[in-house]
């Protein structure tokens, strides 16, 4: 990684007053990143909100130390995504680069009011999965345009917490869910399997996958609106 | 529009996590775009993934990933495809799911007589693509004709455009979706007044009863 550190975005930087950069903006984690991403050997943490203001930089300033800093951290974890879901190099790799790519392209229709930064790359990478796979001869899964758009609906605000707090509130509750709930869940996400193979894998009916699917949508719904 | 018939939670889940084969998550998109609960549950789904994807333990890029990253940015932005224009057919505004589909392959085509009764315009397998057993199309039922009692190898999931049609279950209307497994046996019958229009997959080909629907089957290839 240390091919970045002469990047001319990186100079865009001010770096002459680090104390202006207050934790969790964009320019505080685009210093973080400069100062300690091209060491890293592992990509870096970035908090939500950190990784949301990034983003917004790219809407607002075509900011590409901000995009740096974003492919650091998101640019492995999609590639991961990827080859969870069978996708092998070099495609997970390029998918990963493409998948980028759109955010840079589509910081613009990112709405921090709706989805966490982490939800939204989710998205970007799942649909152009879909796309990737229906343009293989036996491709067939549902059309990535036809998934909901961000824009389409309006939550009841009133049950909502804002995104931030929403989402560690279910990141706790995923972490306490039973651990057999828990693992249906991440294998719905995790695995290219469909539930009867599930099924066959942990020995249990599909009735009882999905039923216990439902007990633990129930419960992170019930953590994301507030309610214990 | 008061929808009461919902997918279950494992299948919102399996859409928001982008697994579902082309034809059934046709259906449930066409479902979602009516209904806000769903939609909520589907969004809660991607917040799932999304903390997933947080998660995930990264596996390294290459050394040179981000360079050439940078040296796309410049790239111009890819234009995204016209949305398609709003699409009628018999005076029912297809859902989104189905105009996409009318979009790429030019057009929707027009009914097929299927049974008396029952047309159909098929819409996937698209053309020239490989039959793999599901199948996606569009139904008209005729007001108090009944589609002939059938079980199914797999899943049949059959989402209500118009018109509405009434099985054990209760009765389905615009926007209500049916998911029937492969241990139902069932027998929808169109509502009396105007035609039953439903969108609708099977990642089985379904298996009638009678030797006479079981011959329908075999000459039509339904």
């Amino acid at each position: 990684m240390d091919v970045l550190l002469p990047h001319p975005a990186l100079a865009s930087l001010d770096m002459a007053r680090p104390h202006t950069a207050a934790p969790g903006t964009a320019r505080w984690a685009a210093r973080l990143y400069c100062m300690t991403g091209p060491r890293m050997s592992t990509p870096s943490a970035l908090t939500g909100e950190a990784a949301g203001a990034l983003i917004q930089r790219i809407a607002t300033a075509r900011d590409r130390a901000a995009f740096a800093a974003l492919f650091i951290h998101f640019a492995p974890r999609v590639k991961a995504y990827l080859r969870r879901l069978g996708a092998v190099d070099p495609q997970a790799e390029d998918l990963a680069q493409e998948v980028l790519l759109a955010v840079w392209h589509k910081a613009d229709r990112f709405d921090p009011q709706r989805a966490a930064a982490s939800t939204w790359v989710f998205t970007i990478a799942r649909n152009m999965r879909i796309d990737a796979l229906r343009r293989e001869p036996r491709g067939g899964i549902v059309p990535a345009d036809d998934l909901p758009d961000m824009e389409d609906d309006t939550p009841a605000a009133d049950a909502m917490l804002i995104v931030g707090e929403r989402d560690r509130a279910l990141r706790d509750a995923m972490a306490a869910l039973p651990a057999e709930q828990a693992r249906l869940v991440r294998l719905a996400f995790l695995e290219d399997k469909p539930h009867s193979e599930i099924e066959r894998q942990l020995g249990i009916p599909l009735g009882t996958v999905k039923s216990r699917l439902r007990l633990a949508m129930q419960r992170l719904r019930a953590a994301m609106e507030g309610r214990r | 529009m008061s929808i009461t018939h919902h997918p279950t939670e494992a299948t919102v889940l399996d859409h928001a996590a982008g697994r579902m084969h082309a034809a059934t998550g046709a259906v449930v998109a066409a479902h979602l775009q009516a209904c806000p609960q769903c939609r909520a549950l589907a969004r809660m789904g991607e917040a799932i993934g999304g903390s997933l994807l947080e998660a995930l333990t990264p596996e390294a890029m290459a050394p040179d990933a981000l360079a050439v990253a940078m040296a796309l940015l410049d790239r111009p932005a890819p234009v995204p495809p016209a949305p398609p224009p709003p699409a009628l057919l018999d005076g029912v505004e297809l859902p989104r799911v189905v105009q996409r589909l009318a979009q790429r392959r030019g057009g929707l085509g027009r009914w097929r007589w299927l049974a008396p009764g029952i047309q159909r315009i098929s819409l996937l397998p698209e053309p020239g693509a490989r039959r793999d057993g599901t199948v996606l199309y569009l139904l008209k039922i005729a007001p108090g004709t009944a589609i002939p009692e059938h079980g199914h190898h797999g899943h049949e999931m059959v989402c209500v455009l118009a018109g509405s049609f009434t099985d054990a279950l209760g009765q389905f209307r615009p926007g209500d979706l049916a998911e029937t497994g492969p241990e139902v046996e069932h027998t929808p019958v169109a509502d009396a007044g105007t035609s039953c229009i439903c969108l609708s997959a099977t990642d089985a080909p379904l298996r009638f009863r009678s030797r006479a629907a079981r011959l329908m089957q075999s000459v039509m290839g339904y």
